[in-house]
């Protein structure tokens, strides 16, 4: 076969033509990972570009999507930040779930890409004690000693409490490498709340249940009466969700046997010694009420496989179906007040030995915006988180602008104080005009919390349920006094704060990650019945043989260090 | 000697065509770069990762994230529920389709059966998150169609099939076979359209009933495609996808819902990143994967004299 010379050149062409295309697309495959990481480069050669005084040098960030936040560029907040502090935001967006964010945080790692100078989100205590010890953040401990650059942290707005903050974000190995974002609020750290269709309640004429036998002839007395009256027997006495906010029902039923917190891993604190609440008879005899209930349809089992979605539907229908439910927010009602309104906290339940707990977490300090080791100019990454610490700034990353969303004005406040001075010391109480609430709406104003800020206890600002020009002001519900009044003597003594681990626990934890998976499986296969309690003895083995005392002395050594001065 | 003049005659023979050997260069580069350069990474397996110091200067550790592996006290139960969930639906899935395509190919309104080929291949096009969303929002027993069409008609609830262990196999495949029932009968159609009518032809004339022809004639037709299919899909036998079970798993089906790969995923990117120990994990299951791929090849080049090598 003998091809001229002509076609000799032409087909050359055609497959250097081939090559090239095949090279291209290798390197917008491989490319993919490192787009993110690009985007900083701008900055340092604009930053470079011009050295005078006033140069706009640019930050980039990274951060979630949320879709609340419109537009991150043109948002209130980046516009007030950026003319400030004379920067330019250069945002780039992370999956919105953590899961996501963090795979991809951990992807640009651990491939050495570049980052970007500050990632705004919070990441496991794993990970970030991972990424301090291999150098990839950058250790803040001097910029936080140092007055002039945490101008807003170091202010008197966090005198009281700057030590609970320090100690919640401080790593094992005594330093720095993180802003945070710290907003106490005693609603939030009792969160598993329960709540009963008080209509059904004053149907019956009966009075809200405090032991755990007057809950079981409550939800008893929902199941046989047509209480919502369409003629069909399809009231629901008790039902909840498998996830969500303060959701899992076995808790406040759990607390009436034993006291115990999910976010704590169950784990009891009796003079500063840990033990799991879940291998002790008074948790199988908890597991063996909350059966019953699931036996005799008082319980629905659905709480355990259907999502927080599927359970709101039935939640917020007009016609009522569902007669007890649990959930840290009333968001889950909706936003009618007529079905808001019907639903009414119920107090903690005594359990057949006298006890009756709360699960509590204290409010703590979180970390967040961590500045990378690819950052340009960290000193200034430092200082747009601390500008955040401004009270206005703070004020307006929760509750939007100031007289539009919220006030500090006494002529307005005034009205509110009286209703919470008994509880904390309030410097002043502002109002949010409930019926402008932006939070987990929508809007373009301010980036939804997902940032370093703080609104201090001193300055505890409360959510009250009353819109601005309500004359009614005192009929509404104020869930928030009925919640500290009910839930908040019952918190207990000793508890979990947090656990601080250093690098090696971390590595071992790692091994027994699958150990509060197993914990919750079995609670839900118990309860439901998949599972027989005879078969408790088996479970105890289990947990033996997965090292569960390992695993407790270990949790052990990071309370003690979390505790330590 | 034999060998050296095979590659004598195979120089010979490159030499005088090297202008279409340049041809193949293409997809070798392709297959290098995307196929073999990404294996290199696989040696994370064997060692104790650490990004700062990079795949080749993180220390070897040998088969120690292996052993790891065989300690975990699961290790047998989500082995047994990879492999029986991917073996129910490799024999569940694999004769579906090719039966609907030869009802399909034996249908005489043309127009019709395209209108139903359609129709089946439609599922094939939603996303796995979609899907298990209408699946949890159908079956609910209190909201889902099907939950109120069994209230209807026995006038109890129906009881909640995600609670149900037992039933996580069945939903998976067979929430699978409705996705890609009509997607994976394509082929099979393709390969049927290329049979000769004459022979359909000569059979009428013979008296074969149309039940006769789909037999002899068709299904053989066939058999060369169905043979390298099921080489295929029982190479992928332990790729069970991690979305789909992730998201349909819960507290109540765990016991019967946790994969390997739903495994690795926890391990190696929720929980800190332990890559390495991931990596070992991925490496095992494609170790077996390999090992059932040959298996099948050879049992099927035994029995049909068809295989991939």
């Amino acid at each position: 076969m003998k091809l001229s010379k002509w076609s000799k050149r032409s087909l050359l062409f055609i497959l250097s033509a081939m090559m090239a295309c095949a090279a291209a697309g290798c390197d917008s495959g491989t490319g993919g990972s490192s787009t993110a990481s690009t985007s900083s480069n701008p900055s340092s050669s604009a930053a470079s570009a011009s050295e005078d005084g006033d140069a706009v040098k640019t930050l980039s960030i990274a951060i979630p999507q949320n879709p609340n936040v419109e537009d991150f560029d043109t948002n209130m907040l980046t516009t007030w930040l950026e003319e400030d502090m004379n920067v330019n935001l250069e945002f780039t967006l992370l999956p919105a779930t953590s899961e996501d964010a963090n795979t991809k945080v951990s992807l640009w790692v651990s491939s050495n890409s570049d980052l970007p100078d500050v990632l705004c989100m919070s990441l496991s205590d794993t990970v970030a004690q991972d990424y301090a010890s291999k150098g990839v953040l950058v250790d803040v401990t001097d910029y936080y000693a140092d007055p002039e650059i945490s101008v807003n942290i170091s202010s008197s707005r966090f005198d009281g409490e700057r030590d609970i903050i320090m100690n919640s974000i401080r790593f094992a190995d005594g330093k720095y490498y993180s802003l945070f974002s710290y907003n106490p609020f005693p609603w939030n750290e009792a969160a598993y709340r329960t709540w009963v269709n008080q209509e059904w309640l004053d149907q019956l004429n009966m009075e809200a249940p405090t032991t755990t036998e007057e809950f079981r002839a409550m939800l008893e007395a929902f199941k046989s009466n047509d209480l919502n009256g369409n003629g069909k027997s399809d009231e629901i006495p008790m039902m909840s969700a498998k996830e969500g906010y303060g959701i899992d029902p076995t808790t406040f039923l759990m607390n009436a046997f034993i006291q115990t917190t999910p976010g704590a891993d169950y784990m009891v604190v009796e003079n500063g010694k840990l033990s799991p609440a879940f291998t002790t008879d008074e948790w199988k005899a908890g597991l063996e009420y909350i059966y019953g209930l699931v036996q005799d349809g008082l319980l629905s089992p659905l709480s355990f496989t259907q999502d927080s979605t599927q359970l709101k539907t039935l939640l917020t229908a007009e016609e009522a179906v569902v007669g007890v439910t649990c959930a840290g927010s009333t968001s889950m009602f909706g936003s009618d007040p007529a079905v808001v309104g019907r639903m009414a906290l119920l107090e903690p339940l005594t359990g057949p030995n006298g006890v009756c707990g709360v699960s509590y977490q204290p409010s703590t300090a979180g970390r967040i915006w961590y500045i990378t080791k690819d950052a340009e100019d960290p000193e200034l990454a430092f200082r747009c988180g601390d500008w955040f610490f401004g009270e206005e700034q703070s004020w307006t990353a929760r509750y939007g602008e100031k007289d539009v969303h919220w006030t500090d004005d006494p002529e307005i406040t005034q009205d509110y104080l009286p209703m919470f001075e008994q509880y904390t010391p309030v410097k002043y109480v502002g109002t949010i005009y409930g019926s402008t609430d932006i939070w987990g709406q929508p809007q373009n104003e301010h980036w939804q919390g997902a940032h370093p800020y703080s609104t201090p206890l001193s300055e505890a600002l409360y959510q009250s349920f009353a819109y601005k020009d309500d004359p009614d002001l005192d009929s509404k519900t104020n869930y928030n006094t009925t919640h500290l009044d009910i839930y908040y003597d019952k918190i207990p003594d000793e508890y979990v704060t947090k656990f601080l681990h250093d690098e090696e626990e971390l590595d071992k934890l790692a091994d027994y990650a699958d150990m509060m998976d197993y914990v919750t499986s079995s609670m839900a296969e118990f309860i439901t019945g998949n599972r027989s309690l005879d078969d408790w003895d088996n479970y105890l083995k289990t947990l033996d043989e997965m090292g569960l005392d390992e695993y407790v002395a270990l949790r052990q050594s990071g309370f003690d260090r979390a505790n330590a001065e | 000697m034999k060998s050296q003049s095979a590659f004598v005659k195979f120089r010979k023979d490159y030499l005088s065509k090297w202008r279409l050997y340049l041809f193949l260069l293409v997809p070798i580069i392709y297959i290098i770069l995307f196929a073999y350069a990404p294996m290199v990474g696989a040696q994370i397996a064997f060692r104790d990762y650490d990004f700062t110091l990079g795949i080749w200067g993180s220390e070897w550790v040998g088969f120690e994230n292996f052993a790891k592996f065989f300690r975990y006290h699961d290790f047998g139960k989500i082995l047994w529920n990879t492999l029986s969930v991917s073996l129910y639906s490799l024999i569940a899935s694999f004769p579906l389709p090719i039966i609907l395509a030869l009802i399909l190919h034996s249908f005489p309104g043309k127009r019709y059966t395209k209108v139903v080929q359609t129709v089946l291949y439609m599922p094939h096009f939603i996303s796995v998150v979609v899907m298990i969303g209408m699946i949890m929002q159908l079956f609910n027993p209190l909201s889902g169609v099907f939950g109120l069409a069994y209230q209807a008609v026995t006038g109890s609830i129906m009881p909640d099939i995600f609670a149900n262990p037992g039933a996580f196999s069945h939903i998976y495949v067979w929430s699978g076979i409705w996705q890609g029932l009509g997607w994976g009968s394509i082929i099979y159609m393709a390969a049927l359209s290329g049979v000769d009518m004459e022979l359909h032809e000569s059979a009428q004339i013979d008296g074969a009933s149309r039940f006769q022809r789909v037999l002899h004639i068709d299904l053989p037709a066939i058999l060369p495609t169905a043979s390298i299919m099921l080489i295929m899909n029982a190479g992928g036998i332990m790729n069970i996808g991690f979305e789909k079970v992730l998201l349909l798993q819960n507290d109540l089906n765990r016991s019967r819902s946790e994969v390997i790969s739903t495994y690795v995923y926890k391990v190696g990117l929720m929980s800190g990143g332990d890559f390495s120990y991931a990596t070992a994990v991925g490496l095992f299951n494609s170790v077996i994967n390999f090992a059932l791929l040959i298996i099948v090849n050879y049992v099927t080049k035994r029995l049909g004299e068809t295989s991939l090598w």
